[in-house]
């Protein structure tokens, strides 16, 4: 690939009449897999749509791989897409299905690219049925077939996980991390937080159609130091070490929970973590259990949407 | 019959299947399916075309078995299909619901239509509809309503009559993180506290480990494995340790303690448990690094799920 | 509920509902009153009451102007309004738009918007399900099939030209008996229709043909190539109008083939295609997949 895989957009906005989809919205995507998030409303499939170049921004510029998605044609060989709201109910085959795309992208050997392609998504390249009679899991996964067919650098895939089992999810999510790591640029967005967090640490999180967070959702988490980091121990002797810990500065706040657990609030994580063990044993307390709570991508998510 | 909570311990089966075969012409849907579903909450998971949707509807009566025994609640739905159904809520997965209706007339409708009289029907449709956080919208048409909105009106309208189980097909579906986390609290609130059994039909496995007590795993048409979470996530003792740093000279020095240690990113260790807990506490003080995670090593449901289906 | 001495916390969580359940025969009732509220556009923005309206205005019509002529105009002789029996035949279009108007609204939108799986994944079953939408097109037919015609008969008896006290129940019996089997009549042939279908623009067109185009076929074909009366019976309005002339012991002023054919035939006939319409219901519902 000559030019690095990128996707930049710069001040986007979108607007449909009175109402603001997105607003003001920038950001600098390179190679690896990067996670869109944000809660329903909040514009994400609105940006999507103009990454893939199905919309246009009412403001701003979005330029994948140094090109206009939705004015150069050339471009969108290069690109990927899974969009949301189209499903495939053509009457026909798998294999047609991604191998019509195939040729739209012009690649030489259609038919043998999308059998390729299916396999990748486990689906049988011979299979007769036409696309209505598949599964909703199918059709998803014939939906990425599609996406990946014509090999592109940037992926742009809009939920691509809907309706699959779970074997199904996993294998996805390993392709998608496999596309990641041989240099694409491949922007995903999920609900399921916890496969978001298998795929990498990298996201862009949306609120309220404005760009709420960007970059490694465990360095986002370190910069949220209004909100302190809430730690779970499990012990024999909670109230000592509570004690020791609140007197020492490392942890602000505590709950106890029943005869074992503690809930610590910190703002100096890496304090805390140092001070456990050695106040621990100072204090003769088994450690049966430190947690912690909401350093995931979940924790980091609920804050930055609900500042 | 006031219903209170159900305590995890009671052991009264409300689903029992022995041998169900169910076939759609060749194609052979159930292959003898044994699966006994408990109190409280169970999900009930597999792949796509796995037979879990047919095994829904053979509980509900929908469609008929070609062999094997079947009760619900006590019933056996291919004879007793209309009782069954009247004590049985369900939540389907797919969106479609009538658009012009409001959601409070159609929550109301089908309360109605499982046997609750007018009145009791009408306030107990408001009360669900808050329960599930629709309280200001309940006056709004549901093709209006955004699929958050209408997962919560599925969930409403299956609970709404006050069943004694409750049937939910992916009820998270398309709902954003926050939405999820707040359904699948709601869900365990209705299964926990007040009483009503549910069965879970998801995709989502991190989902079925947050709110469930047991799982049934359907593969092939058969329960491929099935138990309370608590037993089937028992794997080897041992227990996963995180630091920030030098995590190899941590495995020297626990190695060297008579622990036996592999590294993984984090360090994981098997072998015995007592005192391991203090070995390794003692031996992070030592080293001066800092404790991120110490956990009792145990089975995800991914790996119980995985281990089931090869 | 938390109480202390001066203080009362009430729990504003879930209830369970300990009282009386209704029996399980009561959703055919609830389904069939709600569907006919739906039908009428009760309960509904006023868009959907305008069809149902119009229709019954017009059904209503005949009935007013002879009541109104008859009041108001002394000196017509009775026998020059509008009978009972004739009154079938008179109101056929709006009969034959009421029942592409009712049916399709009662089946088509369950089976488009997943509303049937729902129902059916309650105390209902498909029998069931179908006896409730019978019972709401044909309770909604009666109203255009009887009341105009029980209108038209106390509009009389206030007025003192109707049937004398001896007189008036077996002229309610006739009423009842031509507009029961009209309604039967109509309901069935257009939820039978109505079941091949989930769009009500569709099962109306169909309904409108279903009356209609046989009766068309049929009647050249007796004209034209002598085929026998006995065909007659697939002119399904024609059919049902001539049977209420009978049941009113009247005769029709047309001459139509079925008027050749024997009671015993005529009610047959119609007989047979109540049954023959709501078997085909019954059987298309029974195969339809409707859990997802």
């Amino acid at each position: 690939m000559t030019v690095e895989p990128r996707v930049v957009a710069q001040s986007v906005s979108k607007w449909f009449g009175t109402l603001v989809a997105v607003s003001d919205v920038s950001f600098d995507v390179g190679p690896g897999v990067t996670a869109l998030l944000g809660p329903n409303g909040a514009g994400k499939s609105t940006m999507f749509r103009m990454l893939c170049g199905l919309a246009r921004p009412s403001k701003g510029t979005v330029r994948v791989l140094g090109r206009d998605p939705r004015g150069d044609t050339g471009v969108t060989r290069l690109i990927g897409l899974v969009p949301q709201q189209e499903d495939v109910f053509e009457p026909l085959t798998a294999r047609e299905f991604v191998a019509l795309s195939a040729r739209l992208h012009g690649l030489a050997d259609p038919s043998g690219s999308a059998a390729a392609a299916l396999e990748t998504v486990h689906l049988d390249p011979s299979d007769s049925r036409r696309l209505p009679t598949y599964s909703k899991g199918m059709r998803q996964r014939v939906k990425v077939a599609q996406a990946i067919v014509h090999d592109p650098a940037v992926l742009v895939l809009d939920e691509p996980l809907t309706g699959l089992d779970p074997r199904q999810r996993m294998d996805v999510v390993a392709l998608f991390r496999r596309l990641g790591s041989e240099g694409r640029c491949v922007i995903v967005s999920s609900h399921v937080l916890d496969e978001v967090e298998r795929l990498g640490s990298q996201v862009l999180v949306m609120s309220q159609g404005r760009l709420a967070a960007a970059g490694d959702f465990r360095e986002l988490r370190a910069l949220m130091d209004d909100r302190p980091m809430r730690i779970r121990v499990r012990t024999d002797r909670p109230r000592e070490l509570a004690g020791a810990l609140l007197e020492a500065g490392t942890a602000v706040g505590v709950r106890l929970d029943g005869d074992e657990v503690l809930e610590l609030d910190t703002t100096d994580a890496k304090a805390l973590a140092h001070a456990l063990a050695p106040v621990a044993r100072d204090r003769a307390a088994h450690l049966y259990e430190v947690h912690p709570l909401d350093a995931d991508l979940e924790g980091v998510f609920r804050y930055v949407v609900q500042r | 019959m006031a219903r209170t909570a159900v305590p995890e311990t009671q052991s009264p089966v409300v689903v029992s299947g022995r041998g169900v075969v169910k076939r759609y012409g060749r194609t052979v849907a159930l292959a003898g399916l044994d699966a006994d579903i408990g109190p409280r909450i169970t999900g009930l998971l597999g792949s796509n075309g796995a037979g879990k949707t047919t095994f829904i509807s053979l509980i509900l009566g929908l469609r008929s078995r070609e062999s094997g025994e079947l009760t619900v609640l006590g019933k056996d739905p291919a004879t007793a299909g209309i009782e069954v159904r009247s004590r049985v809520g369900y939540a389907p997965e797919h969106h479609d619901l009538p658009s012009e209706l409001s959601a409070t007339d159609f929550v109301r409708h089908l309360a109605e239509m499982h046997l609750l009289p007018r009145r009791a029907a009408v306030q107990r449709a408001n009360d669900a509809l808050w329960l599930v956080g629709l309280g200001e919208e309940r006056f709004r048409p549901v093709g209006l309503m955004s699929t958050g909105q209408r997962q919560r009106v599925k969930l409403a309208s299956a609970i709404a009559h006050d069943p004694e189980l409750v049937l939910l097909d992916e009820p998270t579906d398309g709902l954003d993180p926050m939405q999820r986390t707040e359904m699948l609290a709601l869900i365990r609130r209705i299964g926990t506290e007040f009483g009503v059994h549910i069965v879970l039909s998801s995709h989502h496995l991190e989902e079925a480990e947050r709110i469930c007590d047991a799982v049934v795993i359907v593969e092939g048409g058969e329960v491929v494995r099935a138990g309370r979470l608590a037993d089937l996530r028992r794997g080897p003792e041992g227990l996963v340790v995180e630091v920030d740093e030098r995590a190899d000279e941590l495995a020297a020095i626990l190695s060297s303690r008579g622990l036996e240690v592999t590294l993984d990113g984090g360090v994981l260790l098997l072998g015995p448990v007592e005192d391991a807990n203090d070995t390794v506490r003692d031996a992070v003080a030592e080293l001066g690094v800092g404790l991120r995670r110490l956990e009792p090593r145990g089975r995800t449901l991914e790996d119980v799920y995985l281990g089931a289906n090869t | 509920m938390t109480t202390g001495p001066d203080a009362r916390l009430f729990d504003l969580g879930y209830r369970s509902y300990d009282g009386a359940r209704e029996r399980p025969e009561r959703p055919i009732l609830t389904l069939a009153e709600f569907t006919a509220r739906r039908v009428l556009g009760l309960g509904r923005g006023g868009r959907h009451k305008v069809l149902p309206a119009i229709t019954l205005v017009i059904a209503f019509l005949p009935a007013l102007f002879s009541v109104v002529f008859t009041v108001f105009t002394d000196d017509i002789l009775v026998d020059d309004l509008i009978t009972y029996g004739e009154y079938t035949f008179f109101i056929g279009s709006a009969l034959a738009l009421f029942a592409a108007l009712v049916a399709p609204e009662a089946l088509c939108p369950d089976r488009r918007s997943g509303m049937l799986g729902l129902y059916l994944a309650g105390p209902l079953d498909r029998t069931r399900y179908l006896l409730a939408k019978g019972l709401a097109v044909f309770g909604v037919m009666l109203l255009i099939t009887v009341g105009p015609l029980l209108f038209m008969m106390l509009a009389f008896v206030l007025a003192g030209y109707g049937p004398t006290a001896g007189e008036t129940p077996k002229l309610l019996l006739r009423i009842l008996a031509s507009g029961l089997a009209t309604a039967l009549l109509y309901a069935a042939l257009s939820m039978a229709v109505s079941s091949f279908t989930t769009r009500r623009a569709a099962a109306a067109v169909g309904v409108i043909l279903l009356l209609f185009v046989p009766a068309i076929v049929v009647r050249s074909a007796i004209d034209g190539a002598g085929a026998p009366n006995e065909l007659d019976l697939f002119s399904f309005p024609f059919v049902v109008a001539n049977l209420a002339y009978r049941i009113f012991g009247e005769t029709p002023d047309e001459t139509e083939p079925v008027a050749e054919l024997s009671t015993w035939v005529v009610t047959g006939g119609v007989g047979a295609a109540i049954v023959a319409g709501a078997l085909v219901c019954w059987l298309r519902y029974r195969r339809l997949e409707a859990f997802r």
